[in-house]
């Protein structure tokens, strides 16, 4: 019988603080590394939770470090490398329009979060909780072929 | 919790100043290079560096920093150079599309003579 896992997924709930980044960045490359993911691709989906932690932190909370956040990490190695990401926040006034690239023409500092957020991963999804707060859920496969990438916001979900 | 660390050392070479950060600059370090680079800016060498080789991670408030030390420098009509980029930090600059709007040079001594 073939008892290798092929699917791992830990949470952690932590204070929003900038000080906790370091941290949360390398819990994803190694995640990201051990699943499959070349050393750049780890590199870059530490970037984007980071990104989105930053996000959280400054406008969702407003810089308030006693924030929490929740995040769930799904690594699948079959039938492909894909790591699924979810980031629970208390957060309650964000509007979801506002959650958007900006033109990368215009050369000033600032908004490029969601940019490289969008770039890095295929999926990018950000939705009211039922409960309260914002979800994001964010997903990457290996790349071995051409894919077509989704990115939505949306409304009330749970 | 991390032990993010970043030390900035500041070298003056004639008229220029290079900059050179080592460890992560994300938010909880990047107010500290624009602190470094904001007393930089003031006293206006015509060219400031700032080497890369020992930051290995970059995150978007450290480039918002570069640039606007960038556009402040330009304004003055002073060089800003980025010299010997880390794979970290190259990834960060190549997302945002700034490897075409910064001045980059592989080395400190092609900074230097650039």
């Amino acid at each position: 019988m073939n008892t290798e896992r092929t699917t791992t997924q830990f949470t952690i709930e932590f204070p929003i603080s900038p000080a906790w980044f370091q941290t949360i960045r390398r819990l994803m490359s190694t995640s990201s590394k051990q699943c499959g993911f070349s050393d750049r691709d780890a590199g870059q989906i530490s970037m984007a939770v980071d990104e989105a932690m930053a996000n959280i932190h400054k406008h969702g909370y407003q810089l308030d470090k006693s924030g929490r956040v929740t995040l769930q990490v799904t690594t699948h190695i079959t039938p492909a490398t894909r790591i699924d990401i979810q980031l629970d926040d208390e957060t309650e006034h964000v509007d979801l329009e506002s959650i958007r690239s900006r033109e990368l023409e215009d050369i000033r500092p600032g908004g490029l979060g969601v940019h490289l957020i969008q770039t890095i991963m295929d999926e990018s999804n950000w939705s009211k909780r039922e409960s309260g707060g914002v979800r994001l859920v964010l997903s990457k496969k290996r790349k071995n072929h051409p894919h077509m990438k989704s990115v939505k916001c949306e409304g009330t979900h749970g | 919790m991390g032990d993010n660390i970043l030390q900035i050392n500041v070298e003056v070479e004639e008229n220029t100043t290079i900059v050179v950060p080592s460890g992560d600059i994300d938010l909880s370090k990047s107010g500290e290079l624009r602190a470094v680079l904001q007393q930089i800016l003031i006293e206006a060498p015509s060219k400031i560096i700032v080497d890369l080789e020992a930051v290995s991670y970059m995150d978007s408030s450290g480039v918002a920093t570069l640039i606007e030390a960038f556009q402040l420098s330009k304004r003055a009509e002073n060089d800003f150079v980025l010299c010997c980029l880390s794979d970290g930090v190259k990834s960060i600059i190549e997302l945002a599309r700034l490897d075409q709007i910064f001045s980059i040079h592989p080395t400190r001594d092609d900074a230097l003579e650039s």
